[in-house]
């Protein structure tokens, strides 16, 4: 038996010895593979087409071509209430990536986190405020005197609502905030208790319109003249500084995947929410499930606005989004803003 | 003979083979058809295959010239649609609104005056003969300042709104400039926009005049189908995303989804060309396609027609030549078989009578109805096997009458033989009765006995005397022999030793010989001979030795 195992080693080895040489001779100045590398990523609320890219990174083989074990961890609320942060997650160690708003980027890193940003995935804020016909918002200006269904304050969608308010000149005593849920948030909007919804163009906005063709989306990311325009970025992808140091080509072999993953989701975006519905739709509600394929056709000018690649960061957008925090006050002092993003790893992959 | 011949030029090594059938490659029918096939239908295939290919190039040619005139005229539209927008934008910052435009820029914020400027912007985009002949509409004309605000437009809602992030804004505040088509955020719908600065007098630009282009015009445009027939169409394919530009013909083939083909990836390449290859659809259906590349939309141009279309034409002309040539094909087939035949039939009737005729079947004849050569060979063969024929009855006739002579002669010979034994046996008896009428044994007393011996004696009557002397002694119990020669004419000495030898016998037997009749010359003879008589009692007639028995006699019944 012994013997027997010893003499198929040696059979291995042989053959493997001449694959190798064969290999070597092949391909004499091929770089040293790279041992696989296993990273998770916390995904910033429940399964969605949001994260089509992500799941397409997975999906397409693309994580595995660039030597990942990539494993995705969903997000959203326990069953005890609390939200699963991404950005507690990575700083303890429990995922490599985490996503999240631009804004909750910058508070944590002004808050001394050493988070950066190293990919966008939607490029283009995706906030709006979504209203009956009636109610007749058709502009900001028309938000005074209406009662809004909001998000909870600390998130991209409400800072990005108070910029609107402050940007756009309306004076927030005019508007009644009511806190809304997520779940039942468009309900509320049909129903009358809320006269304007704050909504992801991807998903609340999606399922009002298809509830009533005739609502009306504001979107935020129109308006904002002097802070540029309301483009806060609502999930990029970040990690700790120390992992860029130290597994810089984790990282990259994580981006590699990453904008294969969203180039195919949008290339391929009703196969990209067909692919969502078959492997999370389980969790959905069958209107949300159904909802998917529009979601995912309104995220795509998000995900690759003209004259983007997918992925990619701008810097202005990030000096608004800290100008936005220094205006509400949510952080106390300017950043080093160029500190909480870096383009390399995306510029590697479009040959910047 | 003819055997010997046809196995020396067939197959000069067994000799058992030849007469047997021919395996079917080495038949004359076949070799004939074959031959006659072979001949007929390679100069046919080989024109079909040129028809074939002369055709298809053809009406390839004729379809690649249609799709080529078509995708121009398609091109050439495009190019008149933006520039007829363009001019539109010229004639609004050059035209009666000039003035107002300036203000407005001035006081941005003066209501007034942007009710005026969007309701001059809403009658302009609502035009359709702003420009006579132009197949022209604006979704929205608007006008917005340098830093990206929007101070007038045709659509209400979208004053105040700012366009600093959208993708036109940088290229808008340098030159006149056409956004490729893109999918707005938030409508989520396909956009187009063409912008002109407005410059004030030290020619800084002071705000920017831009129309949102009705993309339905486009889309109308490149559906519209005429010169590319049943299954043609002509479609723009965006580079940025490889989404279609303008809807595909064909149903389930939505705008938002990356769309790649031969000739889509060509002519995003930047590429103008023309091809076969399989299309954009799924399954791929083969098309003959020719694809340009339209810069000012970023975007490729193709115009395909399926190739099953696109061939139809040489299809149809292949399906007729392939037709007719089938038709002659089979012709020469029947043709073939029955020259073939024709030709091999009385060859292998021929062989089939040879062969009977070497197997020695003569009566056969061969009945080949034909008028030439084999006719003529089977006529000889029959004339040469009648003759063998012939030549054979005689030859067998001749056989039998010779034999029937033979027979005859031998039936005589027969006879004579018989007779011959017949007289022969006469003889043999005559001689018999000679010979024992010429050796009589007479008893002439008790115990006396006479033998008289007449005519010549040779060997074998010696011995048949000899024997006569035995049976006449025992016979008659004779004591005394008398051996009479008077009647022999000769006593040589094989005689004398044969007349000694006889008596001596007879003393075996108790009997005395006694040799009477010896005349005197045979007595002289005697003596001449070297035999010896002494012991002989001899007289010299029968009636002294008849005597001297007697005395004999006497004296031995007194002894």
């Amino acid at each position: 038996m012994v013997h027997r195992v010893w003499s198929r080693l040696f059979t291995v080895g042989l053959l493997a010895s001449l694959v190798l040489a064969g290999c070597g001779a092949a391909a004499p100045t091929a770089t040293p593979e790279l041992p696989p590398a296993s990273a998770s990523i916390q995904l910033s609320w429940f399964h969605s087409i949001e994260f089509a890219g992500v799941y397409e990174a997975l999906n397409q083989g693309y994580a595995s071509q660039n030597k990942l074990d990539l494993t995705i961890k969903e997000g959203g609320i326990t069953a005890d209430g609390a939200y699963i942060d991404p950005v507690t997650e990575v700083q303890s160690g429990n995922a490599e990536f985490g996503i999240a708003g631009a804004d909750v980027l910058l508070r944590a890193r002004a808050a001394g986190s050493p988070l950066v940003a190293i990919a966008a995935i939607y490029q283009r804020s995706p906030v709006a405020l979504v209203s009956l016909k009636d109610s007749n918002v058709l502009k900001p200006a028309d938000l005074a005197g209406k009662t809004i269904g909001i998000a909870p304050p600390d998130t991209t969608v409400y800072i990005s609502y108070r910029a609107l308010l402050e940007s756009e000149q309306v004076d927030p005593a005019t508007i009644t905030e009511v806190p809304v849920l997520p779940q039942s948030s468009v309900d509320d909007l049909f129903s009358g208790k809320i006269d304007v919804l704050h909504a992801f163009i991807t998903h609340e906005a999606t399922q009002a319109r298809a509830r009533d063709a005739s609502v009306n989306v504001l979107l935020l990311s129109d308006y904002g003249i002097d802070i540029y325009s309301i483009d806060i970025y609502s999930n990029v992808i970040f990690t700790t500084e120390s992992m860029i140091a130290e597994h810089p080509e984790t990282v990259q072999a994580f981006i590699n995947a990453l904008t294969k993953g969203l180039t195919w989701a949008v290339d391929h975006p009703e196969d990209a929410a067909k692919h969502v519905v078959e492997t999370y739709g389980a969790t959905m509600a069958p209107p949300i499930q159904a909802l998917q394929d529009e979601g995912m056709l309104a995220s795509v000018p998000l995900i690759r606005p003209a004259g983007s690649q997918p992925g990619m960061m701008n810097a202005k957008i990030w000096d608004n989004t800290e100008q936005v925090l220094l205006s509400q006050k949510l952080i106390d002092k300017p950043l080093d803003v160029a500190k909480a993003y870096t383009l390399t790893f995306l510029n590697s992959v479009y040959g910047q | 003979m003819a055997n010997n011949q046809s196995s020396a030029a067939v197959d000069p090594a067994p000799e058992s083979e030849p007469l047997g059938p021919l395996p079917i490659w080495q038949q004359i029918r076949w070799g004939m058809i074959l031959t006659l096939l072979l001949v007929a239908l390679l100069p046919l295939v080989g024109v079909e295959l040129l028809t074939l290919v002369l055709t298809s190039r053809q009406s390839y040619n004729h379809v690649y010239n249609q799709l080529q005139s078509v995708s121009q005229l398609k091109a050439n539209q495009i190019e008149h649609w933006l520039g007829d927008s363009q001019l539109v934008l010229e004639v609004l910052a050059t035209g009666p609104f000039e003035a107002s435009l300036a203000n407005l820029t001035q006081t941005p914020d003066d209501p007034q005056l942007e009710q005026l400027v969007s309701t001059a912007l809403t009658s302009v985009a609502s035009a359709h003969d702003i420009i006579p002949g132009a197949n022209l509409n604006f979704t929205e004309l608007f006008l917005f300042t340098p830093e990206g605000r929007v101070i007038a437009s045709s659509e209400p809602v979208q004053v105040g709104k700012v366009v600093r992030t959208q993708p036109y804004f940088d290229a808008s505040l340098t030159d006149s400039f056409i956004q490729p088509p893109y999918y707005a955020v938030g409508s989520g719908e396909l956009t187009m926009v063409v912008t002109r600065p407005i410059r004030d007098a030290s020619n800084q630009v002071v705000a920017v005049l831009a129309g949102r282009l009705d993309l339905t015009v486009l889309a109308n445009l490149m559906l519209e189908r005429s010169g590319l027939g049943a299954s043609g169409e002509t479609y723009l394919v965006s580079l940025e995303s490889s989404y279609l530009l303008t809807p595909s013909r064909f149903e389930g083939y939505s705008l938002n989804q990356s769309y790649h083909s031969q000739g889509i990836d060509a002519a995003l390449r930047g590429e103008a060309g023309s091809g076969v290859y399989m299309n954009y659809q799924s399954p791929p259906e083969q098309v003959l396609g020719v694809y340009r590349w339209v810069p000012e939309l970023q975007a490729g141009l193709i115009a395909e027609v399926e190739a099953t279309e696109a061939f139809a034409g040489s299809r149809r002309a292949a399906n007729y030549s392939l037709g007719f040539a089938a038709g002659i094909g089979a012709l020469v087939i029947v043709l073939a078989l029955l020259i073939s035949s024709y030709l091999s039939k009385p060859i292998a009737a021929l062989t089939d009578g040879a062969r009977r005729v070497a197997e020695g079947e003569l009566d056969q004849l061969v009945t080949v109805h034909a008028h030439n050569e084999l006719g003529v060979l089977s006529r000889v063969f029959n004339t040469m096997t009648e003759q063998l024929r012939l030549n054979q009855a005689q030859l067998e006739q001749r056989v039998a009458e010779r034999t029937a002579e033979l027979e005859h002669s031998l039936t005589e010979r027969n006879r004579i033989l018989d007779e011959l034994q017949d007289s022969l046996t006469a003889r043999e008896q005559l001689k018999e009765t000679v010979r024992s009428l010429s050796m009589p044994v007479v008893a002439v007393h008790d115990a006396i006995i006479v033998m008289p011996l007449i005519g010549e004696i040779d060997a074998a009557r010696a011995g048949m005397l000899a024997r006569s002397l035995m049976d006449g002694i025992n016979e008659h119990r004779a004591r005394i022999a008398l051996i009479d020669v008077t009647g022999v004419p000769l006593i040589d000495s094989a005689v004398a030793e044969a007349l000694l030898t006889m008596m001596r016998a007879a003393q075996l037997l108790g009997t005395h010989s006694v040799l009477v009749g010896v005349r005197p010359e045979i007595a002289q003879s005697l003596l001449m001979l070297d035999v010896d008589l002494s012991s002989v009692d001899t007289r010299s007639d029968l009636k002294s030795g008849i005597q001297y028995a007697l005395e004999l006699l006497m004296r031995r019944n007194q002894g």
